[in-house]
C-alpha cells in the first residue's frame, strides 16, 4: 500500500543470474523485507532498480550551455552526442556535473537496454537504472582532493577516479571476486563469505593462506590497471604522485586485508574504504548501493537496517 | 552522481486500490463530521419531544416549517376547548344546584319533622317548577315550628319565602292543630 510506505525493489543482474532485494521506504529509513536469489515479480507502484553492466555503456565528457531544465540538456547532450557519434538510433542519456564546468554523459542505445532486459526475461521498464561499479560507489565516503576508488565486485571490478565528487575517469578491470572465491572453494569446499561469517577460525586460517599466495597477481593486475587509468585520464593531467589516495572497496574482509598488509609499490597511499551505510552479510555492496538509489527516488536514505 | 539513471523510466502508477482508500479517507472526516452533526441533532430534537409532549402529540403533520402556527392554532383550539369545558362544567354545576334547590324544600320539610315529636299531616303540596307550595298541619302541644329558623334555611336557596300560620285550633284535651302554610319562590 503506498500512501506513507513505499517498496523499493532491486534486481541485481548478473551471468544470468537474478537475486532480488525488497525493502521498504518509511521516513528516510530503508527496511530489507526479503532478499530472493532469483526474479520475484514487483507491484506497478513499487520503484524497481536494475544495474547496467558496462558493455552497453558509453561515456563521454561534454561541455553543455548551462540550461534551467533538465531536459533541455539531456537534449542538448543528445544532439552533441549523435553529432560526434554519428547514431542515429534511439538512445538512453542521462548526465551528471563533472569537473570543470564539463558534464559526464553516460549513453546506451535503448535497443541495447531492452536486449539487455529481456535476456533476463524482464518485461517491465524498471523506474532506475544504474551502472555497475558505480552502484557499490554510491555507499563509499568520498574524499576531498583527487582519489582512486578500486572497487573489488563479485563479477565485475573497476576503477574510479574522482575529484571531490566528480568522476574523472572509469576503468574496468578483468578481476573478479568470484574468481578469488572459485578458487577458494576449490581448496577448502566453502565459499568464502561463508568462511568469514561462520567465524571458523581453521577455516578462515586455511582461506587467508590461499588468498596471500594468490595477494601478488591481484596486487599486480590492480596495479598496473591504476597506472593505466591514472595515465588515460583525460580530463585532467595526472600522475600518481599528485593522486591523494587510493581507496579498497572489497566485501570480504580477507581479501581485503591481504591485500592492505602485502608490500607493493603504493601502499601508502592504498587505504580501506569508509562505507556511509553499514554493511550486511548476506547483501553484497553493490545490491546496498541499488537500494540506496532506489530509495534516492522517494527521498533521503538515512539508513538501511534489515 | 546519485542523480544518474540510465532507465527510460516508467511512469508512476497508483494501483486502484490504493486510490479507493485514499479516497475514503480523505473523505472520512467529512463523513464523520456530518454524521456527528446529524446524530446531534437528532439527540436535541428527540430531547424537545420527550419534554412537550402534549405539543407533538397533537401536531398532525411532521412538517416543520409552520410549526409556529401550529402551534399557536392548537393553543388557540386548546383554549377552545378549556372554555367549552368550563362552561359545561357551569352549566353541569347549575343543573345540579338547580335540580338540587327542587328537591330540597321537601326535603327540607321532612327533616325538620322527622326531628319534632309533632305530627305532621302534609296535605298538598304543589310545585311547578317555580314556585312551592306547602301545606301541612301540625297535632301537638305546641308548635315545633319555629318560623324565624325555617325563614332563615328556606332563604338560603329560596326567595319571596312565606311561612304563615294559617290556623291554630283546639283538637283533643290538650293538643292542638296548627295549619301551616310554606311557599317560596325558586
Amino acid at each position: 500500500m503506498g500512501i506513507f510506505s513505499y517498496r523499493v525493489v532491486t534486481y541485481n543482474l548478473n551471468d544470468g543470474q537474478i537475486n532480488t532485494t525488497i525493502a521498504n521506504y518509511r521516513g528516510g529509513k530503508l527496511r530489507i523485507k526479503n532478499y530472493y536469489p532469483q526474479f520475484v515479480l514487483a507491484d506497478p507502484e513499487d520503484i524497481t532498480v536494475i544495474n547496467i553492466p558496462w558493455d552497453i555503456i558509453q561515456m563521454t565528457f561534454l561541455e553543455l550551455p548551462p540550461t534551467k531544465k533538465e531536459r533541455d540538456r539531456i537534449r542538448a547532450a543528445e544532439l552533441e552526442i549523435r553529432r560526434i557519434y554519428n547514431l542515429s538510433e534511439d538512445l538512453i542519456i542521462s548526465c551528471i556535473p563533472s569537473a570543470f564546468g564539463k558534464c559526464l554523459v553516460f549513453f546506451l542505445k535503448k535497443s541495447d537496454f531492452f536486449r539487455f532486459l529481456s535476456s533476463y526475461n524482464i518485461d517491465f521498464i524498471p523506474d532506475v537504472a544504474y551502472p555497475n561499479i558505480l552502484a557499490e560507489l554510491l555507499i563509499v565516503k568520498k574524499f576531498p582532493g583527487r582519489w582512486v576508488y578500486v572497487v573489488l565486485g563479485e563479477h565485475t571490478s573497476g576503477i574510479v577516479i574522482m575529484n571531490r565528487e566528480h568522476i574523472l575517469n572509469v576503468r574496468m578491470i578483468d578481476l573478479s571476486l568470484n574468481e578469488i572465491n572459485h578458487i577458494v572453494k576449490e581448496e577448502t569446499g566453502f565459499e568464502i563469505f561463508e568462511i568469514e561469517n561462520s567465524g571458523n577460525e581453521e577455516l578462515i586460517g586455511q582461506a587467508k593462506k590461499i588468498v596471500d599466495s594468490i595477494t601478488y597477481d591481484i596486487l599486480g593486475i590492480i596495479g598496473r590497471e591504476v597506472i593505466i587509468s591514472i595515465n588515460t585520464t583525460e580530463q585532467e593531467k595526472l600522475s600518481i604522485e599528485m593522486v591523494d589516495g587510493i581507496s579498497l572497496v572489497c566485501r570480504s574482509s580477507i581479501i581485503k586485508e591481504a591485500i592492505l598488509s602485502a608490500e607493493f609499490d603504493f601502499k601508502s597511499k592504498l587505504s580501506e574504504a569508509i562505507l556511509t551505510l553499514r554493511p550486511h552479510p548476506q547483501l553484497s555492496l553493490a545490491e546496498l548501493g541499488l537500494l540506496y538509489r532506489g530509495g534516492l527516488e522517494l527521498g533521503k536514505v538515512k539508513s538501511i537496517t534489515w | 552522481m546519485e542523480k544518474l539513471n540510465l532507465s527510460p523510466g516508467k511512469k508512476r502508477v497508483l494501483k486502484f486500490s490504493t486510490f479507493l482508500v485514499i479516497l475514503v479517507i480523505s473523505l472520512s472526516p467529512a463523513i464523520s463530521f456530518l454524521s456527528a452533526s446529524y446524530f446531534i441533532k437528532e439527540r436535541k430534537v428527540s430531547k424537545l419531544l420527550i419534554s412537550y409532549p402534549e405539543v407533538f402529540n397533537n401536531i398532525s403533520s411532521p412538517n416543520l416549517k409552520n410549526l409556529d402556527i401550529q402551534v399557536e392554532s392548537l393553543l388557540s383550539s386548546l383554549k377552545n376547548r378549556e372554555t367549552q369545558l368550563r362552561m359545561a362544567n357551569n352549566e353541569i354545576k347549575k343543573y345540579i344546584i338547580e335540580a338540587y334547590k327542587s328537591t330540597y324544600f321537601l326535603r327540607y320539610f321532612f327533616s325538620y319533622v322527622s326531628n319534632s315529636e309533632n305530627s305532621y299531616f302534609l296535605t298538598n303540596t304543589i310545585y311547578d317548577g317555580e314556585r312551592f307550595y306547602l301545606d301541612f298541619y301540625e297535632y301537638g302541644v305546641e308548635t315545633r315550628i319555629s318560623t324565624s329558623t325555617i325563614y332563615k334555611d328556606l332563604a338560603r336557596f329560596y326567595s319571596d319565602v312565606l311561612v304563615s300560620l294559617l290556623e291554630e285550633r283546639n283538637f283533643l284535651g290538650n293538643i292542638k292543630y296548627f295549619h301551616y302554610v310554606w311557599e317560596g319562590k325558586k
